[in-house]
């Protein structure tokens, strides 16, 4: 019998879209529909005539099939002005990094102030920038699911996948930053030129360490 | 009979309410009483009823939950919100009114016509 009206509802529901809702509103249906088929059975009602009495007692499902298809449009307007707002902060964000290099060669050439004040200087300015990226990127509104079908899942996870990876770009380039800017400092203040390079291949460790740091989270 | 279920239909949202009002509930319960509160004169079709539980749920009146049912079809339970007691509460007073205007409109005053 539990079959019968599955099949009954599928037939239904046969122009309804093949989302998670529509499965889960035959799924709600179902069992209201076995429920009032055993009531009618065991007040005394025939099996093939309560299955009926239950089918014809379901009504117009063209309304609620038209409700499946509805679906909320992605809120075009507001993600035009958040779009606008990200671009301007990665757009000050990447000025800085430049302005940072500038004000570094100022300080040391034009200014003729100690080499680690200036350096400071930059790494304060970087720190900043970065830190505006990383603001943009984690502050940016998740993809929200406009419906429940496998295509918006998609989008969502994917979604969620990228902030992940912004993130993870972000904290990379801090580390680089740092290691470039240790590379100069030790290597003009305790002139250490032939092993300083090492550096960089601890930073390539590290920046494997990261990535596996967010695959083993993500698990 | 054809006036009387027009008019019901158009306060299933009401109806629902009121029967979540005291405790969570699901489609064919909730049918069923409407169905014994009105001595078999008057059945909700499933079609309706589910129509009407989506816009409840759409402007945050009711929310919903799955039961844990081990055989058979997962039944859905809904429970009313504050936002719903409250609209419950304003439903009620807007039909004292629109009771009262009706009757005034159709017995024009007089009710012993």
């Amino acid at each position: 019998m539990y079959e019968k009206f599955r099949q009954r509802l599928d037939e239904l529901f046969e122009n309804a879209p093949t989302t998670n809702r529509s499965r889960e509103l035959k799924e709600e249906l179902l069992a209201n529909l076995m429920d009032k088929h055993n009531d009618l059975i065991s007040s005394g009602i025939k099996e093939e005539e309560a299955f009926n009495i239950t089918i014809s007692g379901i009504g117009d499902t063209d309304e609620l099939i038209r409700e499946l298809k509805e679906k909320n449009v992605f809120d075009y307007g507001q993600s035009v002005i958040d779009r606008k707002k990200s671009a301007l902060v990665l757009s000050i964000s990447i000025g800085l990094y430049i302005m940072s290099v500038v004000i570094l060669i100022m300080c040391t050439e034009v200014l003729n102030i100690n080499e680690n004040i200036a350096v400071c200087l930059m790494l304060t300015i970087d720190a900043v920038a970065t830190c505006l990226i990383i603001y943009n990127a984690v502050s940016r509104p998740k993809y929200l699911k406009a419906d429940d079908t496998i295509v918006e899942e998609f989008k969502e996870w994917k979604s969620s996948n990228t902030t992940e990876k912004n993130m993870i770009k972000s904290i990379k380039s801090i580390m680089w930053l740092v290691i470039t800017a240790l590379y100069f400092l030790l290597s003009f203040t305790l002139y250490i030129w032939a092993f300083s390079w090492i550096i960089f291949i601890i930073g390539a460790a590290i920046d494997r360490i990261i990535t596996l740091a967010f695959q083993l989270r993500k698990k | 009979m054809s006036i009387t279920s027009d008019i019901i239909r158009g306060h299933t949202e009401t109806i629902i309410l009121s029967h979540l009002v005291d405790n969570d509930s699901y489609g064919y319960e909730i049918n069923k009483a409407i169905q014994q509160k009105t001595d078999n004169q008057y059945e909700l079709k499933e079609a309706t009823l589910y129509s009407a539980f989506r816009r409840l749920e759409q402007a945050t009146l009711i929310t919903s939950y799955w039961g844990n049912q081990t055989t058979g079809a997962r039944r859905r339970y809904y429970s009313i919100t504050t936002l719903g007691r409250s609209a419950f509460k304003q439903y009620k007073v807007d039909w004292e009114d629109a009771k009262q205007l009706i009757d005034k409109l159709i017995y024009g005053g007089n009710k012993d016509v």
